[in-house]
Protein backbone atom coordinates (compact mmCIF):
# COMPACT_ATOMS: atom_id res chain seq x y z
CA UNK A 1 0.00 0.00 0.00
CA UNK A 2 2.90 1.95 0.62
CA UNK A 3 4.80 1.11 -2.37
CA UNK A 4 5.08 4.27 -4.62
CA UNK A 5 6.11 6.50 -1.72
CA UNK A 6 8.53 3.22 -0.68
CA UNK A 7 9.43 3.62 -4.24
CA UNK A 8 10.52 7.21 -4.56
CA UNK A 9 11.68 7.62 -1.24
CA UNK A 10 14.14 4.55 -1.83
CA UNK A 11 15.34 6.09 -5.09
CA UNK A 12 15.59 9.58 -3.54
CA UNK A 13 17.41 8.29 -0.60
CA UNK A 14 20.05 5.90 -2.88
CA UNK A 15 20.91 9.31 -4.93
CA UNK A 16 21.55 11.10 -2.18
CA UNK A 17 23.46 8.77 -0.13
CA UNK A 18 24.96 7.58 -3.37
CA UNK A 19 28.34 7.20 -1.85
CA UNK A 20 26.95 4.42 0.70
CA UNK A 21 24.95 2.97 -2.18
CA UNK A 22 27.22 2.39 -4.67
CA UNK A 23 29.74 1.16 -1.79
CA UNK A 24 26.89 -1.31 -0.90
CA UNK A 25 25.86 -2.33 -4.74
CA UNK A 26 29.70 -2.84 -5.57
CA UNK A 27 30.26 -5.23 -2.36
CA UNK A 28 27.24 -6.93 -3.79
CA UNK A 29 28.51 -7.38 -7.19
CA UNK A 30 31.76 -8.77 -5.76
CA UNK A 31 30.40 -10.99 -3.59
CA UNK A 32 27.71 -12.13 -6.47
CA UNK A 33 30.07 -12.18 -8.78
CA UNK A 34 32.66 -14.83 -7.01
CA UNK A 35 29.34 -16.73 -6.25
CA UNK A 36 28.19 -16.87 -9.77
CA UNK A 37 31.78 -17.97 -11.06
CA UNK A 38 32.10 -20.65 -8.55
CA UNK A 39 28.53 -21.72 -9.75
CA UNK A 40 29.01 -21.75 -13.20
CA UNK A 41 32.74 -23.34 -13.47
CA UNK A 42 30.31 -26.13 -10.79
CA UNK A 43 27.84 -26.41 -13.36
CA UNK A 44 30.60 -26.93 -15.96
CA UNK A 45 32.43 -29.65 -14.30
CA UNK A 46 29.25 -31.51 -14.09
CA UNK A 47 27.88 -30.57 -17.51
CA UNK A 48 31.42 -31.77 -18.94
CA UNK A 49 31.88 -35.11 -16.87
CA UNK A 50 28.27 -35.86 -17.84
CA UNK A 51 29.05 -35.28 -21.32
CA UNK A 52 31.94 -38.27 -20.61
CA UNK A 53 30.02 -40.34 -18.37
CA UNK A 54 27.62 -40.50 -21.54
CA UNK A 55 30.51 -42.22 -23.26
CA UNK A 56 27.57 -44.80 -24.78
CA UNK A 57 29.68 -46.46 -27.33
CA UNK A 58 29.84 -50.46 -27.29
CA UNK A 59 31.68 -52.81 -29.66
CA UNK A 60 31.01 -56.26 -30.08
CA UNK A 61 33.38 -58.04 -31.53
CA UNK A 62 32.00 -61.03 -33.92
CA UNK A 63 33.54 -64.81 -34.20
CA UNK A 64 35.54 -64.90 -36.84
CA UNK A 65 33.47 -68.28 -38.26
CA UNK A 66 29.92 -66.80 -38.56
CA UNK A 67 27.83 -66.28 -41.28
CA UNK A 68 27.09 -63.00 -43.32
CA UNK A 69 23.66 -64.36 -42.46
CA UNK A 70 24.03 -64.30 -38.94
CA UNK A 71 25.88 -61.28 -38.81
CA UNK A 72 22.61 -59.35 -40.33
CA UNK A 73 20.58 -61.14 -38.05
CA UNK A 74 22.52 -60.07 -35.16
CA UNK A 75 23.02 -56.79 -36.30
CA UNK A 76 19.22 -56.56 -36.77
CA UNK A 77 18.84 -57.92 -32.92
CA UNK A 78 20.73 -55.20 -31.73
CA UNK A 79 19.40 -52.26 -33.39
CA UNK A 80 15.97 -53.23 -32.20
CA UNK A 81 17.16 -53.32 -28.75
CA UNK A 82 15.77 -50.77 -26.83
CA UNK A 83 18.63 -49.51 -25.04
CA UNK A 84 20.28 -49.14 -28.38
CA UNK A 85 20.16 -45.82 -30.28
CA UNK A 86 22.32 -46.91 -33.54
CA UNK A 87 24.46 -49.23 -34.04
CA UNK A 88 26.44 -50.15 -37.63
CA UNK A 89 28.63 -53.42 -38.81
CA UNK A 90 32.60 -52.65 -39.23
CA UNK A 91 33.98 -54.77 -41.82
CA UNK A 92 37.71 -55.98 -41.50
CA UNK A 93 37.97 -53.98 -44.97
CA UNK A 94 36.43 -51.03 -43.46
CA UNK A 95 38.45 -51.50 -40.04
CA UNK A 96 41.88 -51.70 -41.39
CA UNK A 97 41.38 -48.19 -43.95
CA UNK A 98 40.28 -46.64 -40.45
CA UNK A 99 43.35 -48.09 -38.82
CA UNK A 100 45.54 -46.95 -41.84
CA UNK A 101 43.72 -43.59 -41.77
CA UNK A 102 44.75 -43.33 -37.97
CA UNK A 103 48.46 -44.45 -38.64
CA UNK A 104 48.62 -41.58 -41.57
CA UNK A 105 52.11 -42.07 -43.42
CA UNK A 106 53.00 -45.19 -42.06
CA UNK A 107 50.24 -47.18 -43.50
CA UNK A 108 52.67 -49.10 -45.53
CA UNK A 109 53.20 -51.21 -41.99
CA UNK A 110 50.31 -52.56 -42.59
CA UNK A 111 50.56 -53.48 -46.58
CA UNK A 112 51.09 -57.17 -45.16
CA UNK A 113 47.87 -57.78 -43.42
CA UNK A 114 45.11 -60.13 -44.86
CA UNK A 115 41.62 -59.48 -43.81
CA UNK A 116 41.00 -61.59 -42.11
CA UNK A 117 43.25 -60.40 -39.58
CA UNK A 118 40.57 -58.15 -37.97
CA UNK A 119 37.08 -59.15 -37.01
CA UNK A 120 33.86 -58.31 -37.51
CA UNK A 121 32.55 -55.72 -35.22
CA UNK A 122 29.19 -54.45 -34.85
CA UNK A 123 29.85 -50.69 -32.89
CA UNK A 124 26.62 -49.50 -31.26
CA UNK A 125 25.63 -46.24 -29.21
CA UNK A 126 23.39 -46.69 -26.33
CA UNK A 127 20.60 -44.14 -25.72
CA UNK A 128 21.75 -41.24 -23.02
CA UNK A 129 19.39 -42.54 -20.44
CA UNK A 130 20.23 -46.60 -20.47
CA UNK A 131 23.68 -45.21 -19.78
CA UNK A 132 24.16 -46.87 -16.50
CA UNK A 133 22.81 -50.17 -17.81
CA UNK A 134 25.44 -50.97 -20.39
CA UNK A 135 26.64 -53.52 -17.99
CA UNK A 136 23.44 -55.12 -18.84
CA UNK A 137 23.34 -54.81 -22.44
CA UNK A 138 26.77 -55.88 -22.89
CA UNK A 139 26.44 -59.01 -20.38
CA UNK A 140 23.29 -60.08 -22.72
CA UNK A 141 25.25 -59.93 -26.33
CA UNK A 142 28.41 -61.56 -24.41
CA UNK A 143 26.18 -64.63 -23.85
CA UNK A 144 25.46 -65.18 -27.58
CA UNK A 145 27.83 -67.99 -29.21
CA UNK A 146 28.30 -65.55 -32.04
CA UNK A 147 30.20 -63.06 -30.09
CA UNK A 148 33.34 -63.48 -29.03
CA UNK A 149 34.19 -60.30 -26.89
CA UNK A 150 32.03 -57.38 -25.85
CA UNK A 151 34.10 -53.98 -25.04
CA UNK A 152 33.08 -50.77 -23.19
CA UNK A 153 33.85 -48.43 -21.25
CA UNK A 154 33.33 -49.39 -17.24
CA UNK A 155 35.88 -49.30 -15.43
CA UNK A 156 36.48 -45.69 -16.22
CA UNK A 157 32.92 -45.17 -15.91
CA UNK A 158 33.31 -46.02 -12.40
CA UNK A 159 36.00 -43.66 -11.75
CA UNK A 160 34.20 -40.53 -13.34
CA UNK A 161 31.77 -41.65 -11.30
CA UNK A 162 33.81 -41.33 -8.36
CA UNK A 163 35.36 -38.06 -9.25
CA UNK A 164 31.90 -36.59 -10.42
CA UNK A 165 30.83 -37.28 -6.75
CA UNK A 166 33.85 -35.27 -5.09
CA UNK A 167 33.53 -32.82 -6.80
CA UNK A 168 29.65 -32.31 -6.64
CA UNK A 169 30.59 -32.26 -2.51
CA UNK A 170 33.40 -30.22 -3.16
CA UNK A 171 30.76 -27.63 -4.99
CA UNK A 172 27.87 -27.66 -2.58
CA UNK A 173 30.33 -27.20 0.96
CA UNK A 174 31.75 -23.85 -1.66
CA UNK A 175 28.35 -22.64 -2.40
CA UNK A 176 27.04 -23.36 0.86
CA UNK A 177 29.92 -21.27 2.29
CA UNK A 178 30.00 -18.05 -0.12
CA UNK A 179 25.77 -18.11 0.66
CA UNK A 180 26.46 -17.44 4.43
CA UNK A 181 28.94 -14.86 3.46
CA UNK A 182 26.64 -13.48 0.48
CA UNK A 183 23.90 -12.83 3.60
CA UNK A 184 26.56 -11.90 6.27
CA UNK A 185 27.80 -9.01 3.45
CA UNK A 186 24.38 -7.93 2.82
CA UNK A 187 22.77 -7.33 5.67
CA UNK A 188 26.20 -5.31 7.27
CA UNK A 189 25.83 -2.84 4.10
CA UNK A 190 21.83 -2.59 5.11
CA UNK A 191 22.67 -1.46 9.04
CA UNK A 192 25.75 0.91 6.89
CA UNK A 193 23.13 2.16 5.35
CA UNK A 194 20.73 2.14 7.69
CA UNK A 195 23.16 3.65 10.24
CA UNK A 196 23.15 6.37 8.08
CA UNK A 197 19.12 7.09 7.85
CA UNK A 198 18.23 6.06 11.97
CA UNK A 199 17.96 9.82 11.42
CA UNK A 200 15.11 9.59 9.20
CA UNK A 201 13.22 6.12 11.07
CA UNK A 202 13.32 8.18 14.25
CA UNK A 203 11.24 11.25 12.83
CA UNK A 204 9.05 9.24 10.85
CA UNK A 205 8.11 7.07 13.88
CA UNK A 206 7.85 10.48 16.15
CA UNK A 207 5.32 11.90 13.62
CA UNK A 208 2.64 8.88 13.47
CA UNK A 209 4.09 6.80 10.83
CA UNK A 210 2.93 3.17 10.43
CA UNK A 211 5.61 0.31 10.92
CA UNK A 212 4.65 -0.88 7.52
CA UNK A 213 4.97 3.20 5.98
CA UNK A 214 8.78 3.33 7.37
CA UNK A 215 9.55 -0.13 6.88
CA UNK A 216 8.48 0.42 2.60
CA UNK A 217 11.19 2.69 1.31
CA UNK A 218 13.67 0.83 3.56
CA UNK A 219 12.47 -2.46 1.74
CA UNK A 220 12.36 -1.32 -1.77
CA UNK A 221 15.94 -0.32 -1.37
CA UNK A 222 17.18 -3.13 0.14
CA UNK A 223 15.50 -4.92 -3.36
CA UNK A 224 17.13 -2.34 -5.44
CA UNK A 225 20.35 -2.45 -4.35
CA UNK A 226 19.99 -5.98 -4.52
CA UNK A 227 19.09 -5.60 -7.97
CA UNK A 228 21.86 -3.26 -9.07
CA UNK A 229 24.01 -5.41 -7.54
CA UNK A 230 23.27 -9.13 -8.66
CA UNK A 231 22.58 -7.11 -12.82
CA UNK A 232 26.33 -5.60 -12.59
CA UNK A 233 27.49 -9.12 -11.19
CA UNK A 234 25.82 -10.76 -14.02
CA UNK A 235 27.54 -8.66 -16.09
CA UNK A 236 30.83 -9.27 -14.93
CA UNK A 237 30.40 -12.97 -15.13
CA UNK A 238 29.09 -12.58 -18.47
CA UNK A 239 32.01 -10.76 -19.59
CA UNK A 240 34.79 -13.52 -17.86
CA UNK A 241 32.68 -16.16 -19.52
CA UNK A 242 32.90 -14.94 -22.69
CA UNK A 243 36.88 -13.98 -22.36
CA UNK A 244 37.26 -17.50 -21.38
CA UNK A 245 35.66 -19.11 -23.88
CA UNK A 246 37.23 -17.32 -26.76
CA UNK A 247 40.47 -18.04 -24.98
CA UNK A 248 39.70 -21.65 -24.91
CA UNK A 249 38.57 -21.59 -28.35
CA UNK A 250 42.24 -19.89 -29.53
CA UNK A 251 43.85 -23.18 -29.02
CA UNK A 252 42.60 -26.62 -30.80
CA UNK A 253 42.99 -28.94 -28.00
CA UNK A 254 40.46 -26.62 -25.88
CA UNK A 255 38.36 -25.77 -28.69
CA UNK A 256 35.51 -28.10 -28.04
CA UNK A 257 35.94 -27.49 -24.31
CA UNK A 258 35.25 -23.59 -25.07
CA UNK A 259 32.02 -24.31 -27.84
CA UNK A 260 30.52 -26.80 -25.05
CA UNK A 261 30.65 -24.78 -21.98
CA UNK A 262 27.36 -23.91 -20.67
CA UNK A 263 26.59 -20.46 -19.07
CA UNK A 264 23.37 -20.07 -16.70
CA UNK A 265 19.53 -21.13 -18.20
CA UNK A 266 17.57 -18.51 -18.02
CA UNK A 267 14.70 -20.02 -15.73
CA UNK A 268 18.22 -20.55 -12.99
CA UNK A 269 18.94 -16.70 -13.33
CA UNK A 270 15.28 -15.84 -12.74
CA UNK A 271 15.49 -17.69 -9.55
CA UNK A 272 18.65 -16.97 -8.51
CA UNK A 273 17.53 -12.86 -9.13
CA UNK A 274 14.61 -13.89 -7.14
CA UNK A 275 16.25 -15.37 -3.93
CA UNK A 276 18.91 -12.29 -4.11
CA UNK A 277 16.07 -9.86 -4.04
CA UNK A 278 13.80 -11.57 -1.46
CA UNK A 279 17.18 -12.00 0.54
CA UNK A 280 18.02 -7.86 0.21
CA UNK A 281 14.59 -6.92 1.29
CA UNK A 282 14.47 -9.58 4.12
CA UNK A 283 17.50 -8.44 5.22
CA UNK A 284 16.43 -4.06 5.21
CA UNK A 285 13.02 -5.58 7.04
CA UNK A 286 15.20 -7.29 9.66
CA UNK A 287 17.38 -4.05 9.96
CA UNK A 288 14.49 -1.88 10.30
CA UNK A 289 12.95 -4.00 12.64
CA UNK A 290 15.89 -3.68 15.08
CA UNK A 291 16.09 -0.02 15.28
CA UNK A 292 11.95 0.34 15.59
CA UNK A 293 12.61 -2.05 18.34
CA UNK A 294 15.49 0.29 19.87
CA UNK A 295 12.71 3.34 19.30
CA UNK A 296 9.92 1.13 21.40
CA UNK A 297 8.91 3.50 24.78
CA UNK B 1 -12.60 15.58 31.08
CA UNK B 2 -8.92 17.18 30.97
CA UNK B 3 -7.72 17.04 27.06
CA UNK B 4 -4.37 15.86 28.86
CA UNK B 5 -3.97 14.50 32.68
CA UNK B 6 -0.78 13.15 33.66
CA UNK B 7 -1.92 11.14 37.57
CA UNK B 8 0.96 10.29 39.80
CA UNK B 9 3.96 9.82 36.83
CA UNK B 10 7.31 9.20 38.43
CA UNK B 11 9.89 8.72 35.70
CA UNK B 12 13.59 7.62 36.11
CA UNK B 13 16.25 6.69 33.36
CA UNK B 14 17.95 3.38 33.42
CA UNK B 15 20.28 3.53 36.78
CA UNK B 16 20.08 7.39 37.05
CA UNK B 17 17.97 9.41 39.90
CA UNK B 18 14.88 10.28 39.47
CA UNK B 19 13.43 12.52 37.18
CA UNK B 20 9.81 12.99 37.98
CA UNK B 21 8.46 11.24 41.51
CA UNK B 22 4.40 11.22 42.14
CA UNK B 23 3.20 14.61 39.79
CA UNK B 24 0.50 15.27 38.69
CA UNK B 25 -0.98 17.94 36.42
CA UNK B 26 -4.08 18.57 34.03
CA UNK B 27 -4.30 20.53 30.96
CA UNK B 28 -7.91 21.27 29.58
CA UNK B 29 -8.81 21.71 25.90
CA UNK B 30 -7.83 25.06 23.77
CA UNK B 31 -5.28 25.98 27.05
CA UNK B 32 -1.89 27.44 26.30
CA UNK B 33 0.64 26.06 28.99
CA UNK B 34 4.45 27.03 29.99
CA UNK B 35 6.32 24.40 30.98
CA UNK B 36 8.96 25.65 32.72
CA UNK B 37 12.09 24.63 35.04
CA UNK B 38 15.87 24.69 35.42
CA UNK B 39 18.27 23.16 32.70
CA UNK B 40 17.84 19.17 33.46
CA UNK B 41 14.72 19.42 35.28
CA UNK B 42 12.81 16.90 32.86
CA UNK B 43 10.96 19.51 30.62
CA UNK B 44 11.88 17.27 27.67
CA UNK B 45 11.48 14.31 29.48
CA UNK B 46 7.32 14.91 30.15
CA UNK B 47 6.59 15.90 26.49
CA UNK B 48 8.60 13.05 25.99
CA UNK B 49 6.06 10.94 28.08
CA UNK B 50 2.92 12.65 26.61
CA UNK B 51 4.49 11.82 22.98
CA UNK B 52 4.74 7.95 24.35
CA UNK B 53 8.46 7.90 23.62
CA UNK B 54 9.13 6.75 26.80
CA UNK B 55 6.86 5.44 29.35
CA UNK B 56 6.05 6.18 33.10
CA UNK B 57 7.84 4.08 35.77
CA UNK B 58 4.43 4.79 37.89
CA UNK B 59 1.31 6.65 37.38
CA UNK B 60 -1.32 7.05 34.17
CA UNK B 61 -0.65 9.53 31.21
CA UNK B 62 -4.25 9.90 29.69
CA UNK B 63 -5.64 11.99 26.09
CA UNK B 64 -9.43 12.39 26.40
CA UNK B 65 -9.63 10.46 29.39
CA UNK B 66 -7.75 7.11 27.41
CA UNK B 67 -4.87 6.29 29.40
CA UNK B 68 -2.08 5.97 26.27
CA UNK B 69 0.17 3.88 28.09
CA UNK B 70 -1.74 1.21 27.10
CA UNK B 71 -1.53 2.18 23.78
CA UNK B 72 -0.09 -0.86 21.22
CA UNK B 73 2.15 0.39 18.07
CA UNK B 74 -0.57 1.20 15.61
CA UNK B 75 -2.85 3.24 18.26
CA UNK B 76 0.55 4.89 18.79
CA UNK B 77 0.94 6.08 15.59
CA UNK B 78 -2.06 7.81 15.66
CA UNK B 79 -2.22 9.05 18.94
CA UNK B 80 1.06 10.96 17.67
CA UNK B 81 -0.44 12.35 14.52
CA UNK B 82 -2.80 14.35 16.86
CA UNK B 83 -0.37 16.33 18.16
CA UNK B 84 2.40 18.46 16.01
CA UNK B 85 5.80 18.72 17.93
CA UNK B 86 8.71 21.06 17.99
CA UNK B 87 11.79 19.14 19.18
CA UNK B 88 14.63 21.01 21.05
CA UNK B 89 16.92 19.26 18.20
CA UNK B 90 14.80 20.15 16.07
CA UNK B 91 14.96 16.56 14.46
CA UNK B 92 14.92 17.64 10.62
CA UNK B 93 17.03 16.05 8.11
CA UNK B 94 19.77 17.71 7.35
CA UNK B 95 20.72 16.39 3.78
CA UNK B 96 16.48 16.95 2.24
CA UNK B 97 15.40 20.22 1.29
CA UNK B 98 13.19 22.57 3.23
CA UNK B 99 9.96 21.35 1.82
CA UNK B 100 11.05 17.35 2.11
CA UNK B 101 11.59 18.08 5.51
CA UNK B 102 7.80 19.86 5.81
CA UNK B 103 6.43 17.02 3.59
CA UNK B 104 6.96 14.25 5.91
CA UNK B 105 4.27 14.22 7.93
CA UNK B 106 1.50 14.72 5.30
CA UNK B 107 3.43 12.12 3.13
CA UNK B 108 2.86 9.80 6.34
CA UNK B 109 -0.79 10.86 5.97
CA UNK B 110 -1.09 9.20 2.67
CA UNK B 111 -1.09 13.28 0.70
CA UNK B 112 0.55 12.87 -3.09
CA UNK B 113 1.25 15.24 -6.02
CA UNK B 114 0.12 18.44 -6.48
CA UNK B 115 -1.93 18.86 -3.55
CA UNK B 116 1.01 17.92 -1.46
CA UNK B 117 2.95 20.38 -2.55
CA UNK B 118 0.28 23.11 -2.45
CA UNK B 119 -0.19 21.75 1.09
CA UNK B 120 3.43 22.53 1.97
CA UNK B 121 3.87 25.83 0.34
CA UNK B 122 1.30 26.79 2.18
CA UNK B 123 2.58 25.92 5.36
CA UNK B 124 5.75 27.47 4.40
CA UNK B 125 4.10 30.03 3.76
CA UNK B 126 3.29 30.68 6.88
CA UNK B 127 6.50 30.68 8.40
CA UNK B 128 8.09 32.81 5.99
CA UNK B 129 10.14 30.29 4.42
CA UNK B 130 7.84 29.79 1.04
CA UNK B 131 10.67 31.16 -1.28
CA UNK B 132 13.50 28.91 -0.09
CA UNK B 133 12.03 25.63 0.03
CA UNK B 134 14.29 24.07 -2.27
CA UNK B 135 16.98 24.71 -0.08
CA UNK B 136 18.93 22.04 2.18
CA UNK B 137 18.22 22.25 5.71
CA UNK B 138 22.25 22.03 6.75
CA UNK B 139 23.32 25.05 5.65
CA UNK B 140 20.23 27.07 7.54
CA UNK B 141 21.09 29.04 11.02
CA UNK B 142 19.14 27.47 14.56
CA UNK B 143 15.69 30.08 14.31
CA UNK B 144 15.18 28.77 10.34
CA UNK B 145 15.67 25.78 11.57
CA UNK B 146 13.01 26.20 14.19
CA UNK B 147 10.50 27.67 11.58
CA UNK B 148 11.36 24.97 9.48
CA UNK B 149 10.07 22.26 12.62
CA UNK B 150 6.95 24.64 13.32
CA UNK B 151 5.88 24.51 9.84
CA UNK B 152 6.37 20.56 9.72
CA UNK B 153 4.65 20.16 13.46
CA UNK B 154 1.32 22.20 11.71
CA UNK B 155 1.09 19.80 8.87
CA UNK B 156 -1.85 17.50 10.24
CA UNK B 157 -3.46 20.33 11.53
CA UNK B 158 -3.21 19.34 15.25
CA UNK B 159 -4.96 19.93 17.96
CA UNK B 160 -2.38 19.75 20.19
CA UNK B 161 1.24 21.89 19.53
CA UNK B 162 3.93 20.92 21.82
CA UNK B 163 6.91 23.05 21.54
CA UNK B 164 10.63 22.34 23.22
CA UNK B 165 12.35 25.30 23.70
CA UNK B 166 11.16 27.50 20.31
CA UNK B 167 13.01 30.02 21.29
CA UNK B 168 15.93 28.68 22.91
CA UNK B 169 18.54 29.61 19.94
CA UNK B 170 16.81 32.75 18.42
CA UNK B 171 17.76 36.43 18.70
CA UNK B 172 14.72 38.60 20.40
CA UNK B 173 12.90 39.52 17.60
CA UNK B 174 13.34 36.08 15.61
CA UNK B 175 11.61 34.57 19.20
CA UNK B 176 9.15 36.95 19.25
CA UNK B 177 8.36 35.84 15.66
CA UNK B 178 7.96 32.54 16.41
CA UNK B 179 5.83 32.98 19.88
CA UNK B 180 3.70 35.36 17.84
CA UNK B 181 3.20 32.07 15.11
CA UNK B 182 2.29 29.79 18.32
CA UNK B 183 -0.22 32.42 19.78
CA UNK B 184 -1.53 32.27 16.03
CA UNK B 185 -2.14 28.49 16.32
CA UNK B 186 -3.33 28.75 19.63
CA UNK B 187 -6.07 31.15 18.90
CA UNK B 188 -7.17 28.82 16.08
CA UNK B 189 -8.08 26.03 18.64
CA UNK B 190 -4.71 24.37 19.70
CA UNK B 191 -3.64 23.04 23.05
CA UNK B 192 -0.68 24.49 23.65
CA UNK B 193 2.55 23.38 25.74
CA UNK B 194 5.86 25.65 25.56
CA UNK B 195 8.96 24.64 27.60
CA UNK B 196 11.18 26.98 28.11
CA UNK B 197 13.29 28.34 30.90
CA UNK B 198 13.17 31.95 29.11
CA UNK B 199 11.56 33.86 31.91
CA UNK B 200 11.88 37.03 30.02
CA UNK B 201 9.20 35.00 27.43
CA UNK B 202 6.82 34.28 29.79
CA UNK B 203 6.34 37.34 30.70
CA UNK B 204 6.26 39.02 27.72
CA UNK B 205 3.30 36.38 26.51
CA UNK B 206 2.09 35.84 30.02
CA UNK B 207 0.13 32.45 30.51
CA UNK B 208 -0.72 29.77 32.69
CA UNK B 209 2.88 27.94 33.79
CA UNK B 210 3.58 24.72 35.47
CA UNK B 211 7.14 25.02 36.66
CA UNK B 212 9.53 21.43 37.71
CA UNK B 213 11.17 21.50 40.84
CA UNK B 214 12.73 19.15 42.81
CA UNK B 215 11.19 16.13 40.91
CA UNK B 216 7.36 17.83 41.25
CA UNK B 217 5.58 19.38 38.96
CA UNK B 218 3.40 22.27 40.43
CA UNK B 219 1.46 25.16 38.76
CA UNK B 220 3.21 28.59 39.81
CA UNK B 221 2.75 32.22 39.12
CA UNK B 222 6.09 34.13 38.14
CA UNK B 223 6.13 37.28 40.06
CA UNK B 224 7.57 40.11 37.23
CA UNK B 225 10.32 40.49 39.92
CA UNK B 226 11.44 36.68 40.35
CA UNK B 227 15.06 36.70 39.14
CA UNK B 228 15.07 33.08 38.74
CA UNK B 229 13.24 29.45 38.47
N1 LIG C 1 17.70 9.02 27.46
C1 LIG C 1 18.19 9.39 28.65
N2 LIG C 1 18.94 8.54 29.35
C2 LIG C 1 19.44 8.88 30.57
N3 LIG C 1 19.19 10.03 31.14
C3 LIG C 1 18.42 10.93 30.52
C4 LIG C 1 17.88 10.67 29.24
N4 LIG C 1 17.15 11.74 28.84
C5 LIG C 1 17.25 12.63 29.83
N5 LIG C 1 18.01 12.17 30.85
C6 LIG C 1 18.28 12.86 32.11
O1 LIG C 1 17.05 13.25 32.66
C7 LIG C 1 17.13 14.55 33.21
C8 LIG C 1 16.07 15.42 32.58
O2 LIG C 1 16.35 15.60 31.22
P1 LIG C 1 15.46 16.51 30.27
O3 LIG C 1 16.04 16.43 28.93
O4 LIG C 1 14.05 16.11 30.44
O5 LIG C 1 15.68 17.96 30.88
P2 LIG C 1 15.20 19.37 30.34
O6 LIG C 1 14.42 20.00 31.42
O7 LIG C 1 14.56 19.21 29.03
O8 LIG C 1 16.59 20.11 30.17
P3 LIG C 1 17.00 21.28 29.13
O9 LIG C 1 16.39 22.54 29.62
O10 LIG C 1 18.47 21.32 29.21
O11 LIG C 1 16.48 20.84 27.81
C9 LIG C 1 18.54 15.05 32.93
O12 LIG C 1 19.30 14.90 34.12
C10 LIG C 1 19.05 14.14 31.86
O13 LIG C 1 20.42 13.91 32.04
MG1 LIG D 1 14.96 19.72 27.14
Amino acid sequence: MNIRYGFSRAVRSLLTNWVVSLNNVLILTACLSVLGMVILVYANIIHFSQIWLANTNVSIFLKPQISAEDRTVLLEEVRKHRFVRSAVLITPDKALEELAEKLGAEHSLLSGYKDDVLPYVIDLEVFYEYREKVGELAAAFSARDTVSEVVYAERMLDQVKTFFRIVQGMGWFFIALILVSYYLVISHATRLSLHSRREEIEILNLVGATRGFIRSSFVVEGILVSLSGFLLALGVIWLCNLLLVQGLSQDELTAPVGAGAVFFPLAHLGSALGGALVLGGFSSFLSVNRVLRELEP
Amino acid sequence: MPLIEAENISKSYLGMLPVLENSSFRIESGEFFYLTGVSGAGKTTVFKLLMLMERPDTGRVSFDGQDITLLETRNRSLHRRRIGMVFQDYRLLDNETIEENVAIPLRVGGHRGPGLRRQTENLLEQVGLADRRREKVLGLSGGEKQLVSIARALSFNPGVFFADEPTGNLDQSMAFRVMDLIKEIHRKGATVIVATHDLNLIRTFRARTLLIKDRRIHEVRLADSQPSL
